[in-house]
């Protein structure tokens, strides 16, 4: 005879894809009945994910969440994935417990792994609640206005923000009242300053009909171009907003985009006209991309005709991750590096065991096919300005190989900045490319299908985004997808030359060691420098240059593209960008200097210089540029400040190695335009040529 | 267990309160988050944990724990 505790425990075991609701009607029944002991029992013997989750849940109903912690650490999927709503449970645990940093970080994780809405709507008070977990580097202020309620919006926003080591402050007007706020002068929002501003229309707000003339069109396309003027003019903000989306119930079926009058089809044009129009402060990001990675509808109705919430709720994350993604590429805060594993991720089977002609990449295998594809799809990464590099555990000859001679591979060794395949632990192998690429572990992503690979790496290196994939390659694609880290909402000459730059620093560290001195190595270089003064054509480089340089930046001023177009133009600055090239590689516009013009005395603002090129002596010729330009404005000294950070302790000796000294205040430093010591330069000079407008900036 | 207790630990999580106890009659009155906003995430998140959708009648006219509850039993054995 099976008993009740059985019973349950097949009802779990042999549930469908959603598990949450099986485990939690299956609890409901044991508690009702108080046979959670047995149940307990019954379930020692078969596991499975779904009965160690209600092995989890009813340890705890019985022993308290102490005694329940082990288990929900096993709540795992085969593939050794952790699941959000696992983490979830933990992270409330953990916070019960008084340790709100593992819970930041049990959530960090989980909101990591795309979770649903509904995880949104349970997580949110606890993901504020653990705030000061996050660690968050850097306040961001965003401005949320529609013509529909945002504050669902805003809360998914918040979370992801917080996960991005992002502290935000919002906005947020009455819904509707966005072109009030835009139009007044003394609306809240020109007081609240956004950095960013939210735009979150709708096709109600075009004011179409089943069928429109080409006036119905014109006038919407101008309703959206003024509510842009009015912003960039108001604000100093970066404007994000969403295309529009055709309603889906449409009475003319087909025929609304087959007839050049029907909505769909106006909608499209609309679309494409603002994407055209659409000035540099504004981002418009595709909402037909984000609803193709979404199984459900776009809107709800009746989500909007109770609460005029735009779009359906279920949809919120990905809108959300999309809109935040763009924030980051704005921020300069996109991920730079992407590392692969190459065993089970690149390709299918294993290389040392199954040689080169046994692994699975490429037809006629059907799985090597979809392996294929993936590598396309990361050599389109690579050639758009994500730098690649492999870590895996293999002989370095047999990973090599495959790179080299395998009819299936598109990715060459020559796609890669750098290529760990040894027997070294993957923590060690990825701080190791740190230190040679001189990057920040904040800038890396590793996809590896080996889960104790993924917590070995997320215990040591907690900085690096290691996203929950299982191997399958279509899946490994869906994983960068939904992550968006490489988001990038301009496309530079530099970003697409990247690569070959760090390749070509690689070719040099073998030049620098079997060259003898530094100045003949610098010398063998043949470099030229190419500089001007900031226009219109490098700020968007030098935006980038701004936000992103950690190391080589002596004060870390942040500016956004709008501050820097103010600097470029002012007559009390001095705006100068560099660019380098050697025979190995175009480096592209590398560094900024800006200074603070007086008449006596000029003050250095920012100074800066890409990792790529450190120690090549570029400073000393950006030194030469600036004395040159002050002696010339007849200013007589120079004063600056080193803004100590966490990362920029190569600059410390910087300004006393050009002969400044130290003044009155505390950190600040002076140099005497008369008594200067120019630095030597032969190795640069001679190719030098000025070049004040020349074309760097876009593609 | 009742569909209260399911309720309470949605209750629970959304105004992240482990201390939380609903019941039947508790409404917004008694709970001071408990506002228009809570009120949506509320409905999805029992949307979501029941399977079901509440139809807009239904949804405009919950004001406290009971009309979860009704609306939850008078789905009970059907196809929601």
């Amino acid at each position: 005879m099976i008993t009740a505790a059985e019973v349950i425990r097949a009802s779990v075991e042999n549930a469908g894809p959603d598990l949450r609701r099986a485990v939690q009607a299956a609890a409901a029944i044991a508690v009702e009945h108080g046979i959670q002991r047995e149940v307990l029992s019954a379930l020692e013997s078969r596991p499975n994910l779904a009965t160690r989750w209600l092995q989890a849940v009813l340890t705890e109903t019985v022993r308290g969440p102490g005694a329940a912690a082990p288990h929900w650490e096993c709540v795992v999927t085969p593939t050794g994935c952790e699941i959000p709503e696992a983490l979830l449970h933990r992270a409330r645990n953990c916070v019960r417990e008084g340790d709100i940093q593992r819970a930041g970080a049990l959530l960090r994780l989980a909101l990591h792994g795309a979770p649903d809405y509904d995880f949104f709507i349970r997580s949110e008070t606890l993901v504020r609640k653990c705030k000061p977990a996050f660690g968050c580097q850097r306040q961001i202020r965003i401005a949320l206005l529609g013509s529909s309620t945002t504050t669902l919006l805003r809360s998914v926003m918040e979370s992801l923000c917080l996960r991005d080591k992002l502290e935000p402050e919002f906005y947020e007007p009455p819904f509707g009242a966005y072109m009030h706020e835009l139009l007044h002068p003394d609306s809240g929002l020109g007081a609240f300053r956004p950095d960013f501003i939210v735009l979150i229309l709708n096709n109600r707000d075009l004011g179409l009909l089943d069928v429109c003339d080409n006036g119905l069109a014109v006038d919407a396309i101008s309703r959206v171009t003024e509510v842009w003027r009015a912003a960039i003019d108001r604000t100093s903000a970066q404007i994000i907003q969403l295309t529009f989306v055709p309603p889906a119930p449409d009475a003319y079926h087909v025929l609304s985009s087959a007839m050049s009058t029907g909505r769909a089809r106006t909608i499209t044009r609309i679309n494409e006209t603002l994407f055209e129009r659409a000035p540099a402060r504004v981002t418009l990001i595709d909402a037909q991309s984000i609803m193709a990675s979404n199984a459900g509808a776009w809107e709800d109705s009746i989500s909007w005709s109770s609460a005029k919430i735009y779009p359906a709720p279920r949809v919120l994350p990905s809108v959300a991750e999309h809109l935040v993604s763009c924030i980051r590429a704005e921020l300069g805060l996109s991920r730079k590096l992407l590392i692969l594993d190459l065993d089970n991720t690149l390709w299918g089977g294993v290389v040392g065991e199954d040689g080169p002609d046994g692994i699975r990449l490429g037809p006629p295998s059907a799985v090597g096919e979809r392996y294929q594809e993936f590598q396309q799809y990361v050599k389109a990464l690579g050639q758009r300005g994500v730098l690649l590099a492999v870590a895996s555990k293999n002989n370095p000859e047999d990973a090599a190989e495959v790179f080299r001679r395998h009819q299936g591979s598109v990715l060459r060794l020559d796609d890669f900045v750098a290529f760990k395949a040894n027997w070294l632990d993957k923590p060690s192998n990825i701080l190791q490319m740190a230190s040679e690429l001189r990057l920040g572990l904040e800038s890396f992503v590793l996809l590896d299908d080996n889960p104790a690979e993924r917590k070995a790496v997320r215990e040591r290196l907690p900085e690096v985004i290691v996203p929950e994939i299982s191997g399958e390659p279509s899946e490994s694609i869906a994983a960068l997808e939904r992550g968006l880290y490489f988001q990038a909402i301009r496309l530079t000459s530099e970003d697409v030359a990247r690569s070959a730059s760090y390749l070509a620093s690689t070719q040099q560290e073998e030049l620098r060691v079997r060259g003898g001195s530094l100045d003949q190595y610098l010398t063998d270089l043949c470099m030229r420098i190419e500089y001007g003064s900031v226009s219109a054509d490098t700020s968007v480089r030098v935006t980038q240059l701004i936000n992103k340089t950690n190391q080589f930046n002596l004060t870390t001023k942040r500016y956004s593209q709008e501050e820097v177009q103010r600097r470029m133009v002012s007559a009390d600055c001095w705006f100068r960008w560099y660019r380098l090239c050697d025979r190995f590689a175009d480096h592209g516009l590398i560094g900024v200097l800006l200074a603070e013009v007086a008449d006596r005395e000029w003050s250095v603002d920012t100074w800066l210089m890409s990792c790529r090129v450190i120690g090549r002596g570029v400073e000393g010729f950006m030194f030469r540029d600036m004395v040159d330009c002050a002696r010339r404005s007849g200013a007589e000294r120079l004063r600056a400040h080193y803004v100590p950070t966490a990362k920029n302790k190569l600059v410390e000796d910087l300004l006393p190695r050009f002969g400044f000294v130290t003044a009155g205040n505390a950190g600040e430093v002076v140099l005497e335009l008369a008594a200067v010591v120019l630095p030597e330069c032969s190795f640069l000079e001679g190719e030098v040529m000025q070049v004040e407008t020349q074309r760097v900036g876009a593609l | 267990m009742p569909i209260i207790n399911q309720l309470n630990l949605i209750f629970q999580d959304v105004f992240d309160d482990p201390s939380l106890f609903v019941r039947s009659e508790t409404s917004p009155n008694e709970i001071a988050d408990w506002d228009s906003v809570a009120q949506v995430k509320l409905v999805l998140a029992v949307e979501e944990a029941f399977a079901m959708r509440f139809t807009s009648d239904e949804v405009s006219s919950i004001h406290c724990v009971g009309d979860f509850i009704a609306a939850l039993n008078s789905r009970k054995g059907t196809v929601a």
